[in-house]
Parts: structure tokens; C-alpha cells; sequence
């Protein structure tokens, strides 16, 4: 009688145990695809992620910096992307995009994958015909014309390299392929250059509330070519970005006076993965924490010198080198 | 019933156990046969297609991707060319790439159960026992959601078993010494198999398999026959491999592939590693560094209490041996969370320094605790006398009761994956250009790292970001946000001039002829001295003319003699030749070892 009584357990308990199994409560689902911006514009501008706000006749500009070249302007509820790349806007807690303004075809400025993702119905994309090589541009704009988007007069401006290039001979920036612009937010006059020299252009622009201005360096103007530049055109306020590699302290303050200088953190990657590498060591995952920082340096060498990145490389050092002898 | 008809009955239901866990894994590839998987697989299929472009296009042997990451080495790396030494090479020719990596997937799980049944055989005659261990040890979820995710060197873990059953008969006592010989040969040739299909995790770990279990035989043995056998697989199998061993020796040389690895197992989570019914690969959860496909490995309580108990019950020295190994393996995967676990130490070896994740042990330690098992189980079943046939049976239905069991989950990472849609291009050759990043495609979704390479192979057109190379990956960046290494630009990179252009003055030069592993240049109106560069990373297998090519800010050039000049730029790995001549001794010795007469 053994027998049926071990084939009948055989049978039936590998069978109830397939059917209910066991359910897992340590694990949850996620997608691999990289999260596209989707909150709600009111709420983001609201929120704390805006650096600066810009009061104008019809309501308030909030700027949200993004990464290198990425700005993030909020409007009357909409939002206006400039140059967004990856990872930056893989953000679900920025808006969707209403408009997208790119100033060049560099991969510093467009990443084709990135603008179809963030593309949603109704989203205005707007750059040089230079662009459309890579990706579709809904209003396409050449030096020189404007457009309105979303209550918002655009106007692109020349953004180029007078002889700034790799050999002489040749430019980084060709006159006429890049935009720079002109946005007007309710009369707020806002100038965003994208990688250009001073060209005269730029420096003949008047009234310029708020400028943007690239210091792109090797590929445009430098700080202290910048300080000058900022010196033909008077903007009231002037918020350096995409300065990867330049000394934002060789601009000079003196021969910019009576712009306001705002410096923005414009590579706030870094400050994330300190705080990874911070959250890895409470978890024990030296490796993961001695790259983290390792990146973190990367986008940001000053940073080094903060405390706590100063106490986290001396436990990594205790742990590579455990033997007391 | 009778006894003959019981015990006829448990064959059939042990053998369909195998095509039933089988079927169920891959059906989500048979059911929907036109479609490309996820995550990794837009690199593992770029690899496969570069290399049937270069050979049936270009008519060349594959040494050179030209179109990831700017040009890298394809022998030479550990992960491109898996199949150029392949059974799966003709059916790459024969058939659309959908196809036949189906066809690579399943016909390296028919491989490997086979070889499952094959080693099972080496401990039991029970049909029902080497079913159970090839269900529970080779198509469990760990494989589907490997596959899942795209680490195609998880299919070579087929080959494992095979290995560890010729090593095993060779030293078998009183075993025909030509037929040791042939033995100790053919597992060398596996693991050269493995070498040549990018095996990057099953080659270590079934070296360190056959390593523990040759030393603990020999030890229980008191003989040096395991450890001498032991020599001769490692001495033909590296051999073998030479040609490609050599050139990826020296493309790990220049970018050493070294990984940190502080992945913990906590202890308490091991019995959900089993247990949990899981089979989305890309969960997460508290403990795990990465995702599920890293760690899970669905067995159920009923396979798992019953492999412990079999386990226990083995006795020896062969089990022993087994037992030893796999206990090992299973302390690699508790991981590196203190400086003196055996990971830890293990970690800081060469070749183990370049892998990371330590819970992928738990698969190798599962085959060969399994195997030790089987031969427990053996144990059991010979009590039982004549009531053995009917309890064979009851353990073959049983067997197909768990193939279904765990094929159900086996199933689910693929069918979550192989979800993508065929570019729809033919190979074209027109000329050849790179980019930064390709475009975006409505009927191509990019892999994990949003970049997406295989579109551009059809292209002809090469993206500077990938994540297909070891040294030359998207998530290394330097302080300019490019990948070390990475000479190449692509068209919206500010500094792009061209796939190739006069790097001091704006002399024209031109492509006349363009192949990946050969491309000649012409220029005219340069200076003496003028650096002539090709939009290509460099490497040392790069030659100009016959000499050696220089790197010019890491990219491919020549320095010009006059005002004109046709250069024509070639590569192959330097080293290549070298590990042709490896091989080819090696095959001799081979060849005269199996052929040498005994003497009387």
C-alpha cells in the first residue's frame, strides 16, 4: 500500500505547489525602458527644482536647469525644453514637453532617440533646417526668423564659429547652420546662444533680460571671451551654461558690472551619485560606491573635496587594503 | 499493470519530461518566430550580423567591427564573433538572423540536455533520474532569463556537462587508454568550443568545476591521474583555442577588463532564490544588486527539498568530488560583502578579476550538486528491489510534472523579451559613415542602454556609442563624456571631418574602396608630414601600407611622405598568425596522440 500512497504524493504535490507556488514579496517589476518626463507641468514649476524665477507682464518664467546645454523653461503651464539629452530628462518628475527648442545638430544638443521619446502629441519642436537631417522639426528656423509657439515669440539668432575650429580653415559651427534665441516670455526677453563665438550678431542684441550664454569650451566662447561679449549687449542677468570644461572664475565680473552673474548647477549628475555612492556604502557595495564617485569626480573634480567624499574614499581605502600587517 | 509495461511507461514519461521543459521555454520563440529580443540582445545580435556581413558581403574573415563603438576589435574581444566557430555558423547563412538565433538557442539546449543525460548516465541508469536532473539543472529560469536578457555566452553552459562527462570517463579506472585519450582530447575541444563562442562565464567556471573535482578525486584517489588528465584538457584546450586566445590576450592587455564585484548574497534570501516564481528578468528588489535575472533560479520546494536530500545521500569519492565543487561555488555566491569571503579572495585573481555578479556560480554549483544528487537518488532507488520499476515511473511522471512546473516560469523572461520588431533592411553597402548615435527607428526598439546598433550594421553605418566591447563601452566616460580609447567621431560630433581627412590641413582625401578590414585612401595637395587619419579607432593591428599604422588622437592614421598618396589601411591582429601556428601544432599533437599505437 506504500506504493499508490508515494505515487499519489509524487503526483499531487508537485502539481499543487506548481499551481500556487510562492509568491514573492522581496521583488517588484521594472521596465527597462528609461522613464520619459511625464509629470504635471504646474506641479514641477511649482515645486523645488525651480532655480530661478522670472517675474513677466502675463506671469512667472521658472528655469529649471537640466544638464550641459539642457534648459527647462515653465510658462502658463507649459514647458520648454532646450537641448534636452540623456540621462538628464529620463526624469519622470519633469513635465512633458510642450515645446522643444534645439540650437544645433551636435550630440551635445540633439539626441535624435531622446527627442522621439519625449515627442507626445501636440509637442512643437523647433530648430535649424540643419537639424531635420537627423530628426523631424515641426518649425524649422532659419537666422534671423521668427515664430510664435505657445504665446512665446521665438526668434533664431546666428549662433556660430567666426575661426574658432579644428584646423585653421575650418569651424566648429558654420555660420548659418545653428540657431541661437530670442524668446520672448510676456515681454521677459530671454536669449539662449547655444555654441557660438561673440559674433556681432549677438553682441548687437538689445534689451536681454536674462542670457544664456554657452561656454562650450573648445567649441565656443570662452569665460573671458564671454565677459566681454556679455559687455557689448548688456543683458540685466547672465546664467553661464554648458561649461563643462571652462574656469567659470576666469570670467570677468568687473568689465560685466551692471549684469547680475547667476551661476547655476548646470551638472547636478554629480551631486546624484555621490549620494548613490553615500546610499551604496550604508549597503556595503564598495565597488559600486568607488565608481560612483569615480564618475562623480568626473563631472565634477571640485566636489572631491567635500567631507563626506573625503571620509567615503578613506573607508574604501580600509576595505581594498584590510590586512593589519 | 505489469512490470514491463510500468517501467515502459516511466521511460516515456521521463524522456517527454525533457522536450516538454523544453518546448515550454522557448514557445514564446516558436510562436512568434519574427521577432528580436530586448535588453543586451541588440548587441548580441549585432555581433551575429556582423559577422555574417563581413564574411558573405565583404567576403573577409571578421577580425574588425567598424560599426560599434567606432571600430573595435572583433576576434580579439571577449564578447563579438561568438559564431564564426560554431555549429550554428551555416544556419546564419541559410536563414533570416530571427531564425537562426532561434535556431542557436534551442539547438544549444538540445546540446545541453543531452550532455545533462550523457553525465546523469555516469551515476544512474535511471531514466527518470537523468530526466529530473536535466530539468532541474539546465532549462531552470536561470537559463530562460539569461537568455531573456541577452547573455548569450548562457547558452554555452550546454557544453558544461559535456565536458565534466568526458573528463570524467577519461579517468575512469580501467577505462581503454585510447579511449582516455580520445576522452581527455574531446573535453578539451569543448571547452575550446566555449573559448571560441565567447563562453566568458561558462569557460572559467567549467575550468574551476573540472579543477576542484579533478583535485578532490585525486585526493580521495590517491592518484595523480585526475590532476594529469586534468593537464592535458587544460593543454588542448588551450591549444585549440591559440588563434583566438592570443588576439584577445592582446586586446585585454590594452583594456584589461576589470570589474568590481561587491554583489552580497544575504543568506537569509537563498530559499527565494529557489522558490519564488518569478521570471521577469529585469525585477528588482532589496537584495538584488541588478535584477532578478542575476539571481533567481526557480527550482520549487519539491525539486529543491528533494535535490538537498539526494545530495546528502550521495556517497563517494566521485560524489564527493562533486559535492566539493558545487559547495564551493555556492560560497562564490554569497559574494563579496566582506574582504575574506572566498569571492572576495577569488576576486582578486586574474581572469576571475574581470567578472562581476558571483551569483552566476549558482548555475554551474546547481549542475554539479544535481549530478552528485543523481547519484544519491541512485542509492535510494536500489532499495526498493523489485518495486523499482514502479517507483521509476512515479518519478518520471513526476518529472513532467515539474518540466511544466518550472518551464512555466523558464518561459516568461523570453517571451517578455523577444518582443521586437525586424528592421526591415537588407545588407547594403553603401558607403560607409559613422554617427554618434543611430536615429530612432519605428520599427526598431534600442537595447538596454537606449543605443541601438543593429539597424546600422544593415546600414552600413557605424555609431560611436555601444555597449558591444569590452574597453569601449557607453557607461565609460572620460572628462569629455567620451569613451577612453574612442578616436573615432561621428558626424554630429563638433570635431567630425570626415571618414577620412588630412588632420593638419584641408587637403582632400577620399575613400576609393572601403571594407571592414580594409580600407585604402587617397589625398592629394597635403604636406610632407601631414597626418592622414581614418575615422576608425586605432589598434595595433592596424597597418598602412605594411607598416604599422600610429594612432592619432586614437584614431587610425599614417604619417604622408609627399602631396599625394593612395594609403591602404588593413587589419588584422597582430598576434593572430602566432595562435594559427598554436593551433595548428596543437592539432598535431592531437593527432598523434590519438593515432600513436600502444606498445605491447
Amino acid at each position: 500500500m506504500m506504493l499508490p500512497r508515494f505515487l499519489t504524493l509524487a503526483l499531487v504535490l508537485p502539481g499543487a505547489l506548481a499551481l500556487f507556488g510562492c509568491e514573492d514579496g522581496h521583488l517588484h517589476h521594472v521596465s527597462v525602458a528609461p522613464p520619459v518626463p511625464s509629470a504635471p507641468a504646474a506641479a514641477v514649476f511649482a515645486g523645488p527644482r525651480v532655480t530661478d524665477r522670472f517675474p513677466t507682464a502675463s506671469g512667472e518664467l521658472s528655469v529649471i536647469p537640466l544638464e550641459h546645454a539642457g534648459i527647462l523653461f515653465g510658462w502658463h503651464d507649459h514647458a520648454f525644453y532646450v537641448d534636452p539629452t540623456a540621462p538628464a530628462v529620463n526624469d519622470p518628475e519633469l513635465p512633458r514637453p510642450d515645446a522643444v527648442l534645439v540650437t544645433d545638430p551636435h550630440s551635445d544638443h540633439l539626441d535624435p532617440v531622446v527627442l522621439a521619446r519625449l515627442r507626445r502629441p501636440g509637442t512643437v519642436v523647433v530648430g535649424p533646417p540643419s537639424v531635420e537631417a537627423y530628426s523631424p522639426v515641426d518649425v524649422p528656423l532659419r537666422n534671423g526668423e521668427s515664430r510664435r509657439v505657445f504665446d512665446v515669440d521665438v526668434t533664431a539668432v546666428p549662433s556660430y564659429n567666426v575661426s574658432r575650429g579644428p584646423v585653421p580653415g575650418l569651424v566648429y559651427h558654420e555660420r548659418g547652420r545653428d540657431d541661437g534665441y530670442l524668446l520672448d516670455f510676456g515681454g521677459l526677453r530671454v536669449y539662449v546662444s547655444g555654441d557660438t563665438d561673440c559674433v556681432p550678431e549677438l553682441a548687437a542684441l538689445e534689451h536681454v533680460d536674462v542670457a544664456f550664454l554657452g561656454m562650450n569650451v573648445p567649441y565656443a566662447m570662452t569665460p573671458a571671451e564671454a565677459s566681454a561679449c556679455v559687455a557689448a549687449f548688456h543683458p540685466r542677468v547672465v546664467i553661464p551654461y554648458a561649461y563643462r570644461h571652462a574656469d567659470l572664475k576666469a570670467m570677468n565680473r568687473a568689465e560685466m558690472t551692471p549684469t547680475r552673474v547667476v551661476l547655476r548647477d548646470f551638472y547636478p549628475r554629480a551631486a546624484q551619485l555621490r549620494k548613490e555612492a553615500y546610499d551604496g556604502l550604508a549597503h556595503g557595495m564598495w565597488g559600486l560606491v568607488e565608481d560612483r564617485l569615480d564618475d562623480a569626480k568626473r563631472i565634477d573634480p571640485d566636489g572631491e573635496s567635500d567631507w563626506r567624499v573625503v571620509l567615503t574614499r578613506r573607508w574604501l581605502k580600509e576595505y581594498q587594503d584590510p590586512w593589519p600587517w | 499493470m505489469t512490470p514491463a509495461l510500468v517501467r515502459t511507461a516511466g521511460r516515456v514519461a521521463a524522456l517527454a519530461a525533457i522536450p516538454t521543459i523544453l518546448l515550454l521555454a522557448v514557445s514564446p520563440l516558436l510562436l512568434h518566430p519574427w521577432t528580436l529580443g530586448q535588453h543586451n540582445w541588440d548587441q548580441m545580435s549585432t555581433q551575429r550580423e556582423v559577422v555574417v556581413k563581413t564574411l558573405a558581403h565583404f567576403h573577409q574573415f571578421p577580425f574588425w567591427d567598424p560599426y560599434t563603438c567606432g571600430g573595435h576589435p572583433a576576434w580579439g574581444s571577449l564578447e563579438s564573433d561568438p559564431i564564426v566557430v560554431s555549429p550554428w555558423l551555416p544556419f546564419y547563412f541559410l536563414v533570416p538572423l530571427a531564425i537562426a538565433i532561434r535556431i542557436e538557442i534551442v539547438g544549444w539546449a538540445i546540446v545541453g540536455a543531452a550532455g545533462c543525460w550523457r553525465l546523469a548516465s555516469r551515476f544512474t541508469q535511471s531514466w527518470a533520474l537523468r530526466s529530473l536532473f536535466t530539468v532541474v539543472s539546465l532549462l531552470n529560469s536561470r537559463w530562460g532569463m539569461q537568455i531573456g536578457a541577452g547573455h548569450t555566452w548562457h547558452l554555452l553552459y550546454g557544453l558544461l556537462p559535456w565536458a565534466l562527462f568526458f573528463f570524467d570517463r577519461s579517468i575512469e579506472a580501467g577505462a581503454p587508454r585510447q579511449r582516455a585519450r580520445r576522452d581527455t582530447v574531446l573535453a578539451g575541444v569543448i571547452i575550446a568550443t566555449m573559448v571560441y563562442g565567447d563562453g566568458i562565464y561558462p569557460v572559467p567556471h567549467t575550468a574551476m568545476a573540472l579543477g576542484i573535482y579533478a583535485l578532490v578525486l585525486a585526493r580521495s584517489t590517491r592518484s595523480w591521474r585526475p590532476v594529469q588528465a586534468l593537464g592535458w584538457v587544460g593543454a588542448t584546450a588551450m591549444g585549440l583555442a591559440a588563434p583566438k586566445l592570443l588576439p584577445l590576450s592582446e586586446a585585454l592587455l590594452r583594456f584589461p577588463r576589470i570589474i568590481k564585484s561587491d554583489e552580497a548574497m544575504w543568506p537569509q534570501y537563498l530559499y527565494g532564490i529557489f522558490t519564488w516564481r518569478e521570471g521577469d528578468y529585469a525585477a528588482s528588489g532589496d537584495f538584488v544588486v541588478g535584477m532578478w535575472h542575476e539571481w533567481g533560479l526557480y527550482l520549487g520546494w519539491p525539486a529543491l527539498v528533494g535535490l538537498v536530500a539526494a545530495v546528502v545521500a550521495s556517497r563517494g569519492p566521485r560524489e564527493r568530488a562533486l559535492k566539493w565543487a558545487g559547495l564551493v561555488m555556492c560560497s562564490f555566491v554569497l559574494g563579496g560583502f566582506h574582504p575574506l569571503m572566498p569571492w572576495s579572495l577569488l576576486h582578486l585573481l586574474p581572469i576571475f578579476k574581470s567578472q562581476h555578479v558571483p551569483s552566476r556560480w549558482l548555475y554551474t554549483a546547481v549542475i554539479l550538486l544535481a549530478c552528485a544528487g543523481v547519484s544519491g537518488a541512485d542509492r535510494w532507488l536500489r532499495r526498493f528491489a523489485e518495486r523499482r520499476p514502479r517507483v521509476e515511473a512515479a518519478l518520471g511522471f513526476a518529472a513532467v510534472l515539474l518540466a511544466i512546473q518550472m518551464g512555466t516560469v523558464t518561459r516568461v523572461p523570453i517571451a517578455q523579451s523577444f518582443v521586437n520588431p525586424i528592421p526591415a533592411d537588407p545588407d547594403r553597402e553603401t558607403p560607409f559613415r559613422m554617427v554618434h548615435r543611430l536615429p530612432p527607428r519605428p520599427d526598431y526598439v534600442a537595447g538596454l542602454w537606449d543605443v541601438a546598433t543593429l539597424p546600422g550594421v544593415y546600414d552600413n553605418v557605424g555609431t560611436l556609442e555601444c555597449d558591444t566591447d569590452n574597453g569601449l563601452h557607453i557607461t565609460h566616460r572620460d572628462a569629455e563624456d567620451r569613451m577612453p580609447g574612442v578616436g573615432a567621431f561621428g558626424e554630429t560630433d563638433p570635431p567630425y571631418r570626415g571618414e577620412t581627412y588630412d588632420a593638419e590641413r584641408i587637403a582632400p582625401a577620399r575613400i576609393v574602396s572601403w571594407t571592414p578590414n580594409d580600407v585604402v585612401v587617397q589625398i592629394e595637395g597635403a604636406h610632407a608630414g601631414d597626418h592622414l587619419v581614418l575615422n576608425q579607432n586605432w589598434d595595433a593591428g592596424w597597418s598602412a601600407n605594411g607598416a604599422p599604422a600610429i594612432p592619432y588622437r586614437d584614431a587610425v592614421a599614417a604619417v604622408l611622405g609627399g602631396p599625394s598618396a593612395t594609403v591602404d589601411f588593413r587589419y588584422a591582429p597582430r598576434t593572430l598568425w602566432w595562435g594559427v601556428l598554436g593551433g595548428a601544432l596543437s592539432l598535431a599533437a592531437i593527432a598523434f596522440a590519438l593515432t600513436r599505437k600502444e606498445r605491447a
